[in-house]
């Protein structure tokens, strides 16, 4: 796996991209509809999982829908980033909290 | 079909085609189990991996000219790259391991089997894991009329089989390393089978959701 890949499935916003688009192929403003973030982020996120190869394009008609194109160990990586993020963000705060305090 | 790729395939026959020649001429054909048999009986032996993995190399590379092209290909081109490179690997393996016991390698013969347990092994997780990478193409893949005429179904398709491509694939590396005599075949050919009869029950489940084909 590249570190294009890794880099990319470092972030949570582009991690439930892709977990979205296990339901099927959609387009950007599909995409941009279920997130809080405005539609050029969201864009931003999806050419960063397209460089990294782990979503393709595919035009039909006018309209250009985003596709899952992880491999399997891709998939892996992005479920364990997202199983233990959670916990490394709860370890992480405590200490900036006894930083401020000290 | 990229450059690299089929550099790296060729490269990996060329090994094979070496490896035959070599056991073929003087430097080890001396050592040849059957070295009393035939020319040509030693020659087809010799030579039998590397002529069908040549084989199905040139037919998978004439087939992938009538894929549909994709607006994003290369991605997917380079999926059947690693796919049919880690095919040819795992025969060249085969092959090496054969060469080995037929020069009379007597170190080999208790490794022959798990080995060829563990190199199947890591191909099938090898081919698994680019499986969900793959598009609708002629050449790697379940191509039925269904799956190469709906793209969705492909990529589902190809999704799971993945995933149990890679599982069953760890079984039988597991039972390559772990595992002694009989128990080596009979783990892995469960394991391949009972993927095998999944995907069956699954891709008959999809394609039952999608409704009649055509419609």
């Amino acid at each position: 796996m590249t570190s294009n890949a890794f880099r990319a499935l470092a972030d949570g916003t582009r991690r439930d991209i892709l977990t979205l688009l296990r339901g099927g192929p959609l387009t950007s403003g599909e995409i941009a509809s279920r997130f809080d973030s405005s539609w050029p982020t969201i864009s931003r996120h999806l050419a960063v999982l397209r460089e990294a190869s782990l979503v393709v394009t595919e035009r039909s008609g006018q309209e250009i829908y985003y596709e899952l194109n992880t491999s399997v160990f891709q998939d892996m990586a992005q479920h364990l980033m997202t199983w233990t993020r959670p916990r490394l963000k709860a370890r992480a705060v405590p200490r900036r909290v006894a930083k401020q305090e000290g | 079909m990229s450059l690299a790729g089929s550099a790296r395939q060729m490269a990996v026959l060329a090994l094979g085609y070496t490896i035959s020649a070599l056991a073929a001429t003087g430097l080890f054909g001396r050592y040849l189990a059957f070295s009393a048999h035939p020319v040509q009986e030693r020659l087809i032996v010799l030579f039998l991996m590397p002529v069908t993995a040549t084989v199905i190399w040139r037919v998978i590379g004439s087939l992938r000219r009538h894929g549909r092209p994709a607006d994003d290909e290369a991605s997917a081109e380079a999926a059947i790259d690693g796919i049919v490179l880690a095919v040819l690997v795992f025969l060249m393996g085969v092959h090496l391991l054969l060469v080995a016991v037929l020069v009379g390698a007597t170190w080999v013969h208790p490794w022959a089997q798990p080995g060829t347990a563990v190199l199947l092994g890591v191909t099938t997780v090898a081919v698994g894991n680019l499986l969900p990478r793959t598009r609708p193409n002629m050449a790697v893949g379940i191509r039925t009329a269904r799956t190469l005429s709906d793209r969705h179904l492909w990529v589902v398709t190809h999704r799971v089989s993945g995933y149990t491509l890679v599982l069953s694939g760890v079984v039988t590396i597991y039972a390559g390393l772990f595992r002694r005599g009989a128990d080596i075949a009979g783990v892995s050919v469960t394991a391949l089978t009972i993927a095998g009869v999944w995907l069956c029950a699954f891709y008959w489940k999809v394609t039952r959701e999608a409704g009649p084909h055509g419609a």
